[in-house]
């Protein structure tokens, strides 16, 4: 398995960095990091911020350069990389190393090959690339209950949340925390990065139980249904944890995206989503940034 | 799965231990005058111990299983020596058998006829583990997973000295638990003790350490096992489930344990434990990063 690796590269092309630095670690720091051509590769939990990311680098600044797209739906990576070459839009953006940033988003099974077959593709063409895989989360809530409703979220006290975020740590964070080191360390470089949006969706559906979101008053507002399709706040919080992991900046004092306007309170909604994210990625070490 | 084979084991050695072990934990015995007569023993145990650098919870918690496997002070306390520091403690064997000696021989005072007692103790308790015992643990097993059942398990029955109390010794496959007449708690009888304490008996199998690690995996599975020990329970009508249950079954069988922080912890991971249904050593390290530091 490979992960997509996007590559990275600097403002006007130029590598700053010592040859000796990139040689350990593809990362710049996070005043160095300037648009970046970004490649999404995903599946639903995942694919929406294909649209939201450009509209963010626009309120920062960034000059947006989507690299493409690719959706397949309850996919893993490897689902991807199976694709044939003719349908295969990741493939050819790395082959043709238009790719500085590659996200993807492994689901429910791990290892996921897709990941190592994607990165050592990329890093053929784009010795810089970054690969960002997302930590989803489960779906259904985790329940094996085939009666599980999007509206029995509500019912999920913070308690609940808490130990689900442990299941999920344990059952599937850390075996996918064990395949990017392993990847890193077979690549030579610390290029793969967990992007972890499963911490900030916990953390944002706590909150929620506690009655701390503006014009959000049940867990189940943030789902569309009970698999965990997200609604506009989620969609908005995992762009912002892509955004601060592919950046390293922050994105609290981003003006409100497109996809929160209609929502209730959107000022101080977006506001904290964007806290929530940058807690979240920066407290993470595998996210590779740091506040 | 079959069901399980439990042997049934008792002495006056291992009851004198068990009773010992109680008081080298800071545990208050029902009959005061026991207790009394045995602390000043214990206490000159412990010192030789600590003046040996030797590591007394450890040996302690051997004594009661070589009690019935081995019957003579000098091989427990060899054992126990080997186990708790090694074989550089051996030029203490002698000394320490003596310690237990003075142990076995306070006990005898305060209960002489001990063999004969645990022979009547035994009945109630067997009889009804026998009725739906077995059932409860291919419950235990089919809500969790099979191999946290054994296969057989020695049961070491040790006079009531706590009114109500047990160990698993998962290193020799054998608990030990009172042989108490009664339930002291009416609605959570002594045989779901018993069944929790086997439960706690395959905890030392890799699957269920290597996610959580050797430090927490004794705390975190005994926690772990009541909810699903009173699910099964609830399961051959011997008692039912629910979260008051749960509670009055931590503050029975784990008194030391710290009431209030763990409750709600461990709630909340029965509840999310029983839709999603991990493998049950994932789980356990899922308990573990929930729960207070032991």
């Amino acid at each position: 398995m490979k992960l997509f690796a996007a590559a990275w590269t600097l403002c006007l092309g130029l590598v700053l960095m010592a040859p000796c630095a990139l040689a350990q670690d593809a990362t710049p720091k996070a005043a160095e990091v300037g648009a970046q051509r970004v490649f999404v590769c995903g599946h639903s939990f995942h694919i929406f911020t294909a649209k939201i990311l450009p509209d963010l680098e626009k309120g920062a600044g960034l000059k947006s350069s989507l690299a493409g797209a690719q959706m397949l739906g309850g996919s893993r990576t490897l689902a991807h990389w199976n694709l044939p070459d003719e349908k295969n839009k990741a493939k050819a953006a790395l082959r043709a190393g238009e790719v500085d940033v590659l996200t993807v988003s492994p689901h429910a099974l791990l290892p996921d090959e897709g990941i190592d077959n994607f990165t050592k593709l990329g890093l053929e063409k784009n010795q810089n690339l970054r690969v960002m895989v997302q930590s989803s989360w489960p779906t259904n809530d985790g329940s094996l209950n085939p009666k599980f409703k999007n509206d029995d979220r509500n019912k999920t006290t913070t308690a609940q949340l808490r130990a689900m975020r442990a299941m999920h740590s344990e059952m599937w964070l850390k075996n996918l925390e064990a395949q990017v080191n392993t990847l890193n360390k077979d690549v030579g470089r610390k290029c793969v990065f967990i992007v972890p949006a499963s911490d900030a969706v916990f953390t944002l559906r706590e909150k929620v139980a506690d009655g701390k979101v503006p014009g959000i008053t049940g867990q189940a507002q943030l789902f569309s249904d009970p698999l965990g399709h997200a609604k506009s706040p989620l969609m908005a919080l995992v762009a912002y944890c892509q955004y601060a992991a592919i950046y390293r900046k922050t994105p609290v004092g981003l003006p409100v995206p497109v996809v929160l306007k209609d929502a209730p309170q959107a000022t101080e909604l977006n506001k904290l989503l964007q806290e929530i994210a940058w807690e979240a990625v920066t407290s993470y070490p595998m996210s590779g940034v740091e506040k | 799965m079959a069901p399980i084979q439990l042997h049934w084991r008792s002495s006056p050695l291992a009851s004198a231990m068990h009773a010992a072990a109680a008081v080298q934990f800071d545990q208050t015995l029902i009959d005061p005058a026991m207790q009394a007569a045995l602390e000043p023993i214990v206490r000159e145990l412990r010192a030789s111990l600590v003046s040996h650098r030797i590591v007394g919870r450890i040996f302690f918690a051997h004594l009661p299983h070589l009690a019935v496997e081995y019957g003579n002070p000098v091989e427990m306390a060899e054992i126990a020596l080997r186990k708790a520091k090694g074989s550089s403690a051996l030029e203490y064997t002698s000394l320490y058998a003596e310690h237990l000696r003075d142990i076995v021989e306070v006990f005898k005072r305060f209960h002489p006829a001990n063999a004969e007692e645990l022979i009547t103790r035994a009945g109630p308790l067997r009889e009804l583990w026998e009725s739906r015992g077995p059932g409860l643990l291919m419950e235990v097993g089919r809500i969790a997973e099979p191999q946290l059942i054994p296969d057989n398990a020695q049961v070491i029955l040790v006079q009531p000295v706590l009114g109500g109390s047990g160990a698993p010794h998962a290193w020799y496959n054998s608990l030990r638990i009172e042989a108490m007449l009664a339930n002291p708690v009416a609605d959570l009888p002594e045989v779901l003790r018993l069944a929790w304490l086997i439960g706690q008996l395959q905890l030392e199998l890799p699957r269920y350490r290597d996610d959580i690690g050797l430090a927490d995996s004794d705390r975190v599975g005994a926690l772990a096992l009541i909810p699903l020990v009173l699910a099964a329970g609830e399961y051959v009508e011997w008692c039912p489930s629910d979260a008051a249950t749960i509670e009055k079954a931590l503050a029975v069988w784990l008194p030391e344990v710290d009431h209030a922080q763990t409750i709600e912890p461990l709630l909340s991971w029965w509840d999310v434990y029983q839709e999603s249904k991990l493998p049950f050593g994932k789980a356990l390290a899922a308990l573990g990063k929930l729960l207070p530091k032991g």
